[in-house]
């Protein structure tokens, strides 16, 4: 399995768990998921595949992002203004 | 024009607010018992026009004057308006078929509890002088309970098979009846007569001799600008050009419908005379206005999201809540008790980290959750938090887990924002205990 194909599956399986607690208020329980754990283990490397999945997606990639690059100017990704968090990682995106 | 050319049909890139504004001495010093006013010009109908490859929205008043109003600003949306109640009319140019084709209009609408559609051939009549096809026109009269999209199509025989022509672009987005009026006066008041509210209709009613105090009689341009909160602003054309001269004695009044996520609301209006821009913005500050929730179930497939999904929370019937909005994966149950629609909150699973959040917002527990404590008391706000026992003996120690908060709007129902999912109202605080979010917890109050 290539990189991006692996990815691609922790992400289906990832959103299969955010959509099944979609009821959910603590934001926590979004991020409490194997899944999410091996994106954050695949390393920088991911950061552009989650960019691109960020950009269409659910809101809590920034959860994964502050993991993967330690930086948290942003947010924590969980709570918060959510939208806006991902607004400044698409333009963070951008200028690195 | 005052309209950012770089930018969409009907949308302006102008800052929301602190915009230029003429100073307060050069308003000239208006007696109300002196004051004129202009009329002003409500839509009679709508008309949307088809052509080879160009589409165009109009709205009609009086006999013959139109406004260009199409709403196309991606590609994607509908090209044109109605609006519920009013006659729509529809032209087609006879360049689009063939001699022989025999096309026909279809439309087709739906209203809360069904839908509509109909048919009419269309028919090219022949102008008597030079034997020229003339276009077919269609009346529809759009039902007052109508909402949502009116779906057009064209289908003709084109050699011997049916030929579809439909494009998301023939949609015409329909404006609903009921909604609330602003008239902005001679007087230099804005009056609001009905309730605001997203998802409604607003008439915008601008005395035109307001800005013809400040620029004369010579107006060439004169638009609305509305801004929902921090959105562009979109213009809407108040001005009646006769002989490319506004009319300073009379304007036209738009009907735009509010977003169903609007909270907020800005005007403020531009006029333009002789290359002066001038802003009728309430000295700069602009006019602004609380945007109320919207109607519940104003669209039905909100509600049917929820109870399809496959979470779906077994209180809830088709007959004990209403859906005041589509899903939205902005904000969460704990932001909206706390009256924000733009954050997750969360500050911790136990009760008291419940007491502490809520207690920073001026609320203090009551001593049960019986129907006394979550009865509707006028000027008092209430919150309800749910949550179980935990599992786990070591969690189980410190007490419930907190899974939720419901909150009492003025109206004495309680509001639910359902995780990702959408904002509904419950006559009943216990409509939504069970599984999901278990029982209801405590109540905390606070006056107005």
């Amino acid at each position: 399995m290539n990189f991006r194909d692996e990815f691609e599956r922790y992400a289906r399986e990832w959103q299969e768990h955010i959509d099944d607690h979609s009821f959910t208020a603590n934001p926590s329980i979004y991020i409490e998921h194997p899944s999410f754990e091996n994106i954050v283990a695949m390393g920088k490397e991911v950061i552009p595949l989650i960019i691109e999945a960020y950009s269409e997606g659910h809101l809590f990639w920034g959860a994964a992002l502050v993991r993967i690059t330690g930086k948290d100017d942003f947010g924590n990704g969980v709570t918060g203004n959510l939208g806006a968090q991902r607004t400044s990682w698409l333009n963070w995106a951008k200028e690195v | 024009m005052c309209r950012d050319k770089s930018m969409p049909i009907g949308v302006t890139n102008q800052a929301a607010v602190k915009l230029p504004s003429v100073d307060r001495s050069s308003y000239p010093d208006v007696d109300a018992q002196s004051a004129s006013s202009s009329a002003i010009v409500k839509a009679d109908s709508y008309i949307a026009s088809f052509a080879r490859g160009q589409f165009q929205g109009y709205v009609q008043f009086g006999s013959h004057d139109t406004l260009n109003i199409s709403e196309d600003q991606n590609g994607r949306d509908p090209s044109f308006v109605g609006a519920a109640g009013k006659s729509f009319r529809v032209k087609v140019d006879p360049n689009m078929f063939k001699t022989g084709e025999n096309p026909t209009l279809y439309w087709a609408y739906s209203t809360k509890n069904q839908k509509g559609s109909s048919s009419a051939p269309l028919e090219f009549a022949r102008d008597l002088r030079s034997g020229a096809l003339l276009p077919a026109i269609v009346n529809i009269d759009i039902p007052k309970e109508a909402r949502g999209i009116m779906r057009l199509r064209l289908e003709a025989i084109r050699d011997g098979e049916p030929h579809v022509q439909w494009d998301p672009k023939f949609d015409v987005k329909i404006l609903p009846q009921t909604g609330a009026q602003i008239h902005f006066d001679s007087n230099w008041q804005a009056n609001t007569i009905g309730e605001i509210r997203a998802g409604d209709s607003l008439d915008l009613a601008y005395d035109m001799s307001r800005l013809r105090r400040i620029l004369g009689e010579n107006i060439t341009d004169a638009v609305a600008c509305v801004q929902f909160d921090e959105r562009p602003a979109v213009e809407f054309n108040i001005g009646i050009k006769q002989d490319g001269q506004i009319d300073s004695h009379a304007s036209f009044s738009p009907r735009i419908q509010i977003p169903y996520e609007a909270e907020s609301m800005k005007i403020w209006f531009k006029g333009e005379a002789n290359g002066q821009i001038v802003h009728d913005s309430r000295f700069g500050e602009n006019f602004k206005f609380d945007v109320g929730l919207p109607r519940g179930d104003s669209n039905p497939a909100w509600k049917q999201t929820i109870l399809s999904s496959r979470n779906a929370i077994a209180g809830l019937r088709e007959d004990n809540f209403s859906a005041l909005g589509p899903n939205n994966p902005l904000y969460n149950c704990i932001a909206w008790s706390i009256g924000s629609r733009h954050d997750w909150v969360w500050p911790g699973d136990t009760i008291s980290d419940f007491d502490g959040l809520y207690a920073q917002h001026g609320y203090h527990p009551l001593d049960s959750v019986d129907d006394h404590a979550l009865s509707h008391e006028p000027g008092v706000e209430k919150i309800a938090i749910y949550g179980y026992i935990s599992n786990r003996p070591s969690r189980a120690k410190q007490g419930p887990v907190v899974t939720h908060a419901a909150r009492q709007i003025d109206d004495g129902q309680w509001t639910s924002k359902l995780g990702s999912n959408s904002l509904i109202a419950h006559p009943d605080p216990r409509t939504i205990e069970g599984s999901t979010y278990g029982k209801l917890l405590k109540v905390y109050a606070r006056t107005k």
